[in-house]
């Protein structure tokens, strides 16, 4: 390594391919140490690569390996980080006859406990309805048995059923 | 949408409408650590490491059913077979070793504890005999116990003097319990080939080859399959032996895989709470691994939930007709392809249940004369394990109990796979009374035996050789 420039650089390009891996398996439950194996994956294959690691048998760590150890921790840290995004989601379900201010009444409940709403579907058939939303919990303010409770409780009150859960389940169940 | 709205709705369907559970998380726990040459000091050992290796057993299981809305129906713990526990210590009675287990189960608030179990497929030590001895009374003075005894094994052939030891024990279980129609034996199996992580009672053990704690996950949904067969009977697709077993495949997958995610989940989360995986490890906290899901479909008393009426949705009038082997076979086999996919290890019994007492369709095709206990022999060739949750006339002799057990051992041994007999001789009861045990253990009706006897062949004493099948290398 050159300079301090061409680490950072080396720095930054690993950094994206780590987001790309995060982003590509993020949906299929990761196995939580991922980010070990690839930047464990990631050092080896450039230390491998290098001349000079090559050449030099081993011992006293030189600029190089630092710089190297230093990626790995970059790439470590972003999987992890792409990791918290996409496996924070859980899936709200809610079923009943229809009643007017139901959509907007449990967005409030989401929006009120941190939660932030990435989708939702409804349909209805004759007078009954099903929503799905999918909620992003990066964000939320409460623990996530209290989201439950509370969008639970709330729905029963207006007279229909909601079942919140992991949105781990449906990809685990739905997708190989 | 991530999510097709589809796709979500079926996984809602499931859990509300189908049934579909995790019917057990089994921690297994290995006792090996707590032998001494003092009984009681063995059960002070025994009760501090239970307590301390499942103390976020219960708690953990709820978190995750709370967080995935799959319910989980028992927790339950699974021990190192306690004969060789108890061993050390000499002791000639080993009851207290039970009612150790039972303490614990209790306090830590499990449904079941399985293991006050003895392996003695070829012979029997001192200390399996203590423990043998001691199965009536244990069994009879606790509520979560489980006991298991493994009394062949195809490497190893069948022990004759165990089995009819067995018949003897069995009968006395049934008399020490006759007040609740021997219920006592419904907490006793006797196995051939008893697998060493199988999550479901009363077979539960910690196999000697397993680390020090296991999270082992045994899942149902019968209620799941039978309803997908009702659907593609409903779709206008075809309906043939080949689509069914497709569906039943399909439907395999999901209900596995819903077992694998809650299983590993329960095993990270009670690490997590151990502090383990920071070096401190066992001694400290608890090192959690998963360790398998087995792929069973166990059914439950409630309508819908049960194995008889898949096999009735395929087409028999009743389960138990001409054609009920073939049925369970193609069911089993498919449970089995769909589930080993959706599982990184799969172990335990994995195939399909037919405890009689707890399948409410079971138990009505042995109302209506449908379902014969020779029949239930036949149909444990091909499926998880065997005469199970069996009632029988309380004045069947030990001899002739001893006798079903061999056969159902023999099965077993034979054919290179787990089978196992429970069987209850309800006191005071004839063929066609009913008993009812409710909770999962559900009504059984007593089924006639047959009136000619076995005791010559089965008093002979000494072991069945292994068969050829034992010798592979």
């Amino acid at each position: 390594m050159k300079s301090s420039d061409d680490s950072a650089e080396l720095r930054d390009l690993i950094a994206r391919v780590s987001r790309q891996v995060a982003r590509r398996t993020g949906h299929a439950g990761v196995r939580a140490d991922l980010a070990q194996i690839v930047a464990a994956e990631v050092t080896a294959a450039l230390a491998a690569s290098t001349p000079a690691a090559k050449a030099r048998p081993t011992t006293t760590p030189t600029p190089t390996d630092l710089a190297l150890s230093e990626a790995a921790r970059v790439c470590a840290s972003c999987i992890e980080q792409e990791r918290r995004k996409t496996g924070r989601r859980a899936v709200v379900t809610s079923t009943g006859k229809n009643r007017k201010g139901i959509v907007a009444k449990i967005a409030q409940a989401i929006a009120d406990a941190g939660g932030d709403i990435l989708d939702i579907s409804q349909t209805l058939v004759a007078d009954y309805f099903t929503m799905i939303i999918i909620i992003d919990m990066t964000s939320l303010e409460v623990p996530f048995t209290e989201l439950k409770t509370r969008l639970t409780e709330m729905v029963r009150a207006l007279g229909a059923e909601c079942l919140v859960m992991h949105e781990d389940v449906v990809g685990a169940l739905q997708r190989i | 949408m991530a999510w097709d709205s589809g796709e979500v709705r079926e996984i809602l369907r499931m859990i509300e409408n189908e049934h579909l559970d995790v019917r057990a998380v089994t921690l297994g726990i290995s006792l090996r650590d707590t032998a001494s040459e003092s009984l009681q000091r063995t059960c002070a050992r025994v009760y501090e490491k239970l307590m301390r290796a499942a103390s976020s057993l219960v708690a953990t299981a709820q978190s995750v059913e709370a967080d995935y809305a799959v319910p989980i129906t028992n927790k339950r713990i699974s021990v190192t077979p306690m004969a060789l526990v108890t061993e050390a210590s000499r002791a000639p009675r080993v009851v207290e070793a039970a009612v150790v287990l039972d303490r614990a189960a209790g306090e830590l608030g499990v449904d079941y504890i399985g293991g006050f179990s003895a392996l003695v497929e070829k012979g029997m030590t001192s200390g399996d005999r203590a423990l043998l001895e001691s199965i009536p009374e244990a069994l009879a003075t606790t509520r979560r116990v489980c006991s298991s005894v493994n009394v062949a094994t195809t490497r190893a052939g069948i022990n004759g003097d165990a089995i009819l030891m067995m018949g003897r024990i069995i009968k006395e279980l049934a008399e020490r319990t006759a007040a609740e129609g021997g219920i006592g034996c419904a907490k006793l199996c006797t196995f051939a080939n008893i697998p060493d992580d199988n999550p479901f009672v009363a077979g539960a053990m910690h196999g000697v080859g397993e680390g020090e704690c296991v999270v082992n996950v045994g899942c149902s949904g019968p209620g799941v399959v039978l309803s997908a067969l009702r659907r593609l009977r409903a779709s206008g697709e075809p309906m043939n032996l080949t689509t069914i077993a497709d569906t039943v495949k399909r439907m395999a997958f999901k209900v596995t895989r819903a077992g694998e995610l809650i299983g590993r989940e329960v095993a990270r989360r009670m690490s997590a709470a151990a502090g383990a995986g920071t070096g401190a490890g066992v001694g400290s906290g608890v090192n959690v691994r998963f360790g398998i899901v087995d792929l069973s479909l166990a059914p439950t008393p409630a309508v819908g939930d049960s194995v008889a009426e898949i096999l009735e949705e395929m087409g028999l009038e009743r389960v138990g007709a001409p054609g009920t082997v073939a049925a369970l076979a193609l069911l089993t086999d498919a449970v089995k392809k769909g589930g080993v996919m959706a599982s990184s290890h799969v172990g335990g019994l994995s195939g399909a249940f037919i405890p009689v007492s707890e399948d409410a369709r079971m138990v009505e095709a042995v109302r209506v004369g449908a379902l014969s206990l020779e029949m239930l022999e036949a149909m444990s060739s091909v499926c998880s394990v065997g005469l199970d949750m069996v009632a029988v006339p309380g004045d069947t002799s030990a001899e002739t109990l001893a006798a079903i057990v061999a056969d159902e051992i023999a099965i077993g041994v034979f054919n290179n796979k787990t089978t196992a007999v429970r069987i209850i001789p309800v006191p005071g009861k004839r063929a066609g009374e009913s008993v009812v045990y409710g909770g999962l253990l559900g009504e059984a009706i007593v089924q006639p035996v047959s009136r000619f006897r076995s005791d010559g062949f089965i008093t002979l004493g000494g072991r069945i050789p292994a068969p050829l099948l034992a010798l592979r290398n």
